[in-house]
């Protein structure tokens, strides 16, 4: 049985300036994970988005997009993640695979990256990107690949196209002297379908390169290139694939224009609601320097625009919003000479602007006073690789940090005393520039918490399975829900704003040890076949404490596997969609004994179908909490209506209850449909008993005894029945009666003539003890059975008949009092010492 | 104190031994040759041995053909011949166990003909080494060594192939139905004993072995005259160079004639000669196919046969996957087993069933199961090993050896060794560095018949 799973999406790990090593091989990659991963599509859950086309659209205008996937045909709606800047109107169904629905982008809608789902009247596809740009669009027409013959474009537009294999597409554009020709491709930044590095140039008319770009610090693979024209005339812009590769997938937006282009600002960050006055770094036109106002709320993607009379950039430049105000760099920083800084109020905004260049910063705190210390560079696209230490002011090393937040440094100081420090910084490879812009935050520790839905295949990490929440009228689905906890621990509960109507969540509170819980969403008979995105959160249980925390859910858009991910984004909402009814819904019994420690039991799942519907219905654990093991699965057949799911504890499993449930699905036409069942408790419990073996040892075609002490550690009623499991072949053992007030019992161990000489590990008893009409399995002791082959007379002494086949179980029947281990092999000894002596004294 | 890595001129004992009264000797009587009494001795046994090295000749031993049978990916000891019924559900797994001939012993449900033939195997349930990456394990089970970035090794076929050379006009190492992996080549020994690959699979409709017959409009004569041709080519350079790939080239060229003249070793590769009841009974799939050629070869003449079958590298949905290529499996190799033992063959060809490593025992989150060299089971019968047999154990989750692990070079030692190619044979690698066979082991009695 396999579960069904979603192949991702076209996948290559995030290089910040673009790994040359690895590019030329990553289409060859690609190739081969789409087609490992190709067999995983036709298991998809429903639906599944792959791509829209085209790629974006100009804001204040409308376009109709297309949505390619698979099981779309039932499609309804549009989630879009940014509310109020897309209209769409009616969807129009073209085939199972594809969609297509006319969007109007309001004029205001923020430029760059937008996320969308595709939800339909079955389920919720995975999120995808759509790009917004400020400038009007032209398609890219072939043959453009000739340099003399370019594709005439006019300024300020953003060309739409395609690069297949060994393409280049030339674009000319006519400028005057002293004007501005700015430059920005989206290529990677788009997650095609593929992994797409796109590479850029400007050329004059005699094919000199005016401008390149490969990759960019603020790009990272996709390239921006921004230039003052040095006389009139047409110049040649040039796109291709950085090592000549390319397909059908791989689009870009090629933003061409006047319009602005730095690629860095400082301060890179500012308090929220205030004005900022902000210096753009790297743009043609030198630094500028603009007031921007920041929101008033916190926004982890905030970025903000460089706008002047020749445009706006095309995308944004990452902003830090924050309730610290900026301290801006003065100049440059000595040891001796450092600058200062309030570090309760202020965050450092600074510039390591040439080479060997070392900034310091001298700052006030009191002891006990503890920070967590982020030097933020690479994560507002800078090329700065940040090493930071830290100093007390009159001489002293302190703690220091390179790559912590991979390249970027952090480490959490606690101040020792009250004093004056020193914060030390510079480039780890001791580079420098004008666009080497940092800010340097001092919080302090915080706890702060997030939710998300996990990755349920683990060896497929761009995958989005059940990373959203459908849930069929009148009946359930599960999620599992997790908690990332930082600076804190104790229970959680997880709750949700904006649910759609007629769900209701049913969840237990996450215990402070573990960092999941399965929620279970309800949907009413009568619910609106709606859907929406939800904040879904976790809060403490302690109203005392206020800690409380949204969603945080990673989609890898580019990822390549072993090396990690390219393009990834994170949202902060969970989809979730009542969907049309489906023929079957699943329920588990809630069993009535505890499942004790090192026992294991068979929890009983119960599928109701509808008359019709025979399909086999494939069910699994959503969660195992600590300790417990569990099946990876079952399916119960479609003329079956009940199936046992096994299930047991550790010996060392925590021993509190649970809420656990487990979830299904079948194929009901439509793809896999999922439900879940409601949740039950499951209680592991004490074992009721301890046993303790004996260690037999036994001549083959001979029996012996097995003495088992028992402790009976909870009283329970009737009888319990033993059985002594992992005897080796042609030994038998009968099944024993025992009750609360057994101590111990005897078990006969009968061996044949060929049971196998040898240890016989692995011994140990099963128990069946009754407990309000079920059977709690036990399995406890333990022991190693020694077969012995009969010891060969000596040639020179008479056989003993009667000595080597004697009557089974004559000699124990005489015993009164139990030998030990100890004791027979002193008798066993006796007895060879004895025959060796042939009688003689 | 570091471990001494195997392989190394450190884990050479006689690199430390104390010299003997006897070794002291050959500084008065055979000094000059830089030997010791007991290594001249030694040489003067070994019809082979030039400048001290431990060469004897080999002569076939009990073995005189070997059927490796490699299931590439890692197969899942506890899926396979190794099942623990009385294990939680994490580490037995969802598939069941059925006994087998061998009282007592049981295997998995998906092997229900080999059940029926476990009097005839050997199952060895210790097979251990350290290597998880699978072209390390892989290195381990084709050539007996751990893998080395100093130097590659032959694999048993090429080692066969190098101590035995042809046999009935018939290349002495064919592969079905192409080289498995680069270790099953001929290391450093020279490319002349690099195993036939047949480039066609058996159980393809169309199947016919590159290369056995005459090309279209070139007959006899014609063929003879190209060939007269080419050996005059091939004497120039012959004379003007000393290359191994020159005269590898030409040991494979007269191995070529001699196949191409014998009509009865091009017949060995026919495998439409077999009854279809036989064909059918095998399996018409890639595993049935494969072993009945494989048997087919080796009833001819062939030495060593190495195929493959399956995909075993099951991190995901182990059940599915192993309910989905056992049976096939299953019914070949019972029904090759039966048949060599009703040919009167099975006494003097090994088979092995081998796999880079075993799996993981606790299921993954993916219903799978992830690499395990620690220990995993292979599977041996015929050729001098003991009929009906279970050799060591692993504990009760299969997580480790428990009763007599056998490693690699004990596995390896008893193979060659019933092979009749003593595994302290010095075989020479480039510059003339002598390379034992296998490096240590010892042959496991416990195996033997």
């Amino acid at each position: 049985m396999k579960k069904p799973g979603r192949a991702g999406h076209a996948v290559c790990p995030r290089s910040e300036t673009g790994d040359k090593r690895i590019r030329g091989t990553l289409m060859k990659r690609l190739a081969v994970i789409l087609a490992l991963l190709a067999p995983a599509f036709a298991n998809a859950a429903s639906p599944n988005l792959g791509v829209i086309t085209p790629r974006g659209g100009q804001r204040g205008t409308e376009v109709e997009f297309t949505f390619n996937g698979a099981r779309l045909k039932d499609a309804q709606e549009i989630l879009c993640y940014t509310p109020g800047c897309f209209t769409v109107g009616k969807i129009e169904v073209v085939n199972d695979n594809v969609v297509k629905a006319k969007i109007k982008i309001a004029p205001e809608t923020r430029l760059g990256q937008h996320c969308f789902r595709v939800r339909t009247a079955t389920g919720i596809s995975d999120l995808k990107t759509l790009f917004v740009g400020a400038l009007p669009e032209v398609a890219e027409k072939e043959p453009n690949n000739d340099f003399k013959s370019p594709q005439k474009i006019p300024l300020n537009v953003t060309v739409t196209g395609t690069i297949d294999n060994e393409d280049v597409d030339y674009f000319s554009v006519d400028c005057k002297k002293g004007q501005r020709l700015s430059v920005e491709i989206e290529g990677m930044r788009l997650a095609n379908q593929t992994v797409f590095d796109p590479a850029i140039a400007i050329l004059n008319s005699k094919r000199f390169e005016i401008a390149t770009s490969d990759d960019s610090a603020f790009a990272a693979q996709d390239g921006v290139m921004s230039v003052i024209i040095p006389e009139d005339g047409t110049y040649i812009i040039m796109v291709r694939e950085t090592s000549y590769g390319g397909n059908g997938e791989c689009r870009y937006r090629l933003h061409v224009g006047t319009f602005p282009r730095p690629v860095a600002c400082i301060p890179a960050g500012g308090k929220l609601g205030e004005e900022v006055e902000v210096t753009f770094l790297g743009d043609a036109g030198g630094p500028v320097k603009q007031k921007i106002k920041l929101p008033t709320t916190l926004d982890p993607n905030f970025g903000i625009f460089m706008q002047d009379a020749g445009g706006i950039s095309p995308s944004p430049l990452p902003f830090r919003l924050s309730t610290l105000g900026n301290y801006v760099e003065a100049g440059p920083s000595e040891l001796a000479k450092p600058n200062v800084f309030d570090v309760n109020t202020q965050a450092i905004n600074g510039i390591i602007s040439a080479p060997n260049e070392h900034d310091w910063y001298r700052f006030k705190a009191t002891k006990g006073q503890t920070f967590d210390v982020h030097c933020y560079a690479r994560r507002i696209r800078s090329p700065l690789d940040s090493v930071m230490h830290m100093h007390k002011a009159d001489g002293g090393y302190l703690v220091g940090d390179d790559d912590a937040i991979k390249p970027d440094s952090y480490f959490r100081w606690a101040a020792p005393a009250d004093g004056e420090y020193v914060l030390h910084l510079h480039d780890h490879l001791l580079k420098g520039g004008p666009t080497f812009t940092y800010r340097v935050e001092f919080t302090p520790v915080v706890p702060t918490v997030s939710t998300f839905f996990p990755k349920v295949d683990g060896n497929n990490q761009p995958n989005q399975d059940r990373q959203t929440v459908a849930v069929p009228r009148g009946n359930r689905m599960a999620v599992l829900t997790y908690a990332s906890r930082a600076n804190f621990g104790g229970p959680m509960q997880v709750y949700a704003n904006g649910l759609p109507k007629g769900l209701t969540l049913d969840c237990d509170v996450m215990a402070d040890n573990v960092d999941a819980v399965p929620v279970v969403v309800n949907a009413a008979a009568d619910a609106p076949i709606a859907g929406s995105l939800v904040d879904l959160r976790v809060k403490h249980t302690d109203p005392k404490v206020n800690i409380d925390g949204g969603m945080k859910l990673r989609a890898d858009l580019v990822y390549v596997q072993n090396v990690g991910s390219y393009i990834a984004l994170d949202t902060y909402h969970a989809a979730m969609a009542v969907t049309q009814e489906v023929p079957f819904k699943v329920s588990l019994e809630q069993p009535k004994a505890p499942l004790v420690l090192n026992g294991a039991t068979n929890l009983k799942v119960k599928v109701e179908r509808n008359k019709d519907f025979k399909q086999p219905v494939n069910v699994y654990m959503l969660w195992n909490p600590p300790g417990i093991g569990s099946a990876s699965g079952i399916t119960v057949p479609g003329d079956k209506d009940v199936g046992d799911y096994p299930i047991n504890a550790a010996p060392n499993a925590p021993v509190r209850k649970w809420k656990i449930c487990v979830i299904a699905f079948a194929e009901t036409g439509f793809g896999p449909a999922w439900v879940s069942s409601q949740l039950i408790t499951l209680d592991v419990g004490a074992p009721y008993m301890s046993m303790s073996m004996d260690r037999p040892a036994v001549e083959q075609g001979r029996e012996t005894e097995l003495l088992c002490k028992l402790a009976i550690t909870k009283p329970f009623e009737g009888v319990a029945k033993v059985h002594v499991v992992g005897l080796p072949h042609n030994v038998k053992a009968p099944v024993m009666d025992v009750t609360k007030d057994t101590k111990e019992i005897v078990v006969k161990l009968t061996t044949q003539k060929d049971s196998p000489p040898g240890q016989h590990q692995g011994i140990f008893a099963q128990v069946y003890i009754p407990e309000q009409g079920e059977q709690m399995l036990h399995q406890i002791g333990g022991t190693v059975l020694r077969i012995d082959a009969p010891a060969a007379p000596k040639a020179n002494q008479p056989v003993k008949v009667a000595a080597a086949t004697p009557p089974p179980a004559a000699a124990p029947a005489k015993t009164e009092k139990k030998l030990s281990r100890l004791e027979k092999l002193r008798v066993e000894q006796a007895e060879k010492e004895k025959a060796a002596a042939g009688g003689k004294p | 104190m570091a471990l001494i890595q195997p392989g190394t001129w450190f884990a050479d004992p006689a690199h430390f031994k104390k010299p003997s009264r006897r070794s002291f000797m050959h500084i008065g009587f055979l000094g000059c040759l830089g030997l010791t009494l007991d290594q001249f001795l030694r040489m003067q046994s070994s019809a082979q041995g030039k400048d001290g090295y431990y060469q004897p000749v080999s002569k076939e031993g009990k073995t005189k053909s070997v059927i490796q049978i490699f299931m590439p990916g890692g197969m899942a000891h506890q899926e396979s011949f190794d099942p623990k019924p009385n294990a939680p559900i994490e580490y037995r797994g969802e598939m069941g166990s059925i006994p087998t001939k061998l009282p007592g012993v049981f295997i998995n449900s998906a092997l229900k003909n080999t059940a029926q033939v476990a009097d005839k195997l050997t199952i060895v349930r210790s097979m251990t080494h350290g290597e998880a990456a699978h072209e390390r394990g892989t290195h381990n089970m084709f050539t007996g060594y751990r893998p080395s970035p100093a130097l590659e090794y032959p694999s048993f076929g090429s080692v066969v192939s190098h101590e035995f050379g042809v046999r009935n006009n018939l290349p002495p190492y064919v592969c079905i139905p192409s080289l498995p992996t680069n270790y099953a080549g001929t290391g450093y020994l020279s490319a002349a004993y690099a195993p036939f690959s047949l480039g066609s699979d058996p159980a393809n409709g169309g199947f016919r072995v590159q290369d056995l017959d005459l090309p279209g409009g070139v007959d006899v004569k014609r063929f003879e005259t190209r060939r007269s041709v080419l050996e005059t080519v091939n004497a120039h350079f012959a004379a003007k160079e000393k290359a191994d790939n020159i005269s590898a080239m030409d040991t494979f060229y007269q191995r070529a004639y001699g196949l191409l003249s014998s009509q009865k070793a091009k017949e060995a590769f026919n495998i439409n000669a077999e009854p279809a009841k036989l064909r059918d009974e095998y399996g018409r799939n890639t595993a049935g196919q494969r072993m009945l050629l494989a048997r087919r070869l080796v009833e001819a003449g062939v030495r060593f046969v190495s195929m493959t079958y399956g995909g075993w590298d099951l991190h995901n949905n182990i059940k599915g996957g192993t309910e989905g290529q056992m049976p096939a499996f299953d019914q070949a190799f019972a029904r090759l087993i039966s048949d060599l033992d009703q040919r009167g063959l099975l006494d003097s060809t090994m088979v092995m069933v081998t796999t880079e490593f075993g799996r993981t025992p606790k299921i993954n989150g993916n219903a799978g199961r992830d690499h395990w060299p620690k220990v995993f089971s292979i599977v041996m019968a015929g050729g001098g090993i003991k009929r009906g047999s279970v050799y060591g154990s692993s504990d009760s989750t299969a997580s480790e050896p428990q009763d007599d692990p056998l490693n690699i070079d004990d596995w390896s030692t008893t193979i060659y060794t019933l092979l009749g190619i003593e595994p302290k044979k010095q075989l020479l690698a480039p510059g003339s560095r002598p390379i034992r066979v296998v490096d240590g082991g010892e042959v496991k009695k416990e195996l033997l018949a």
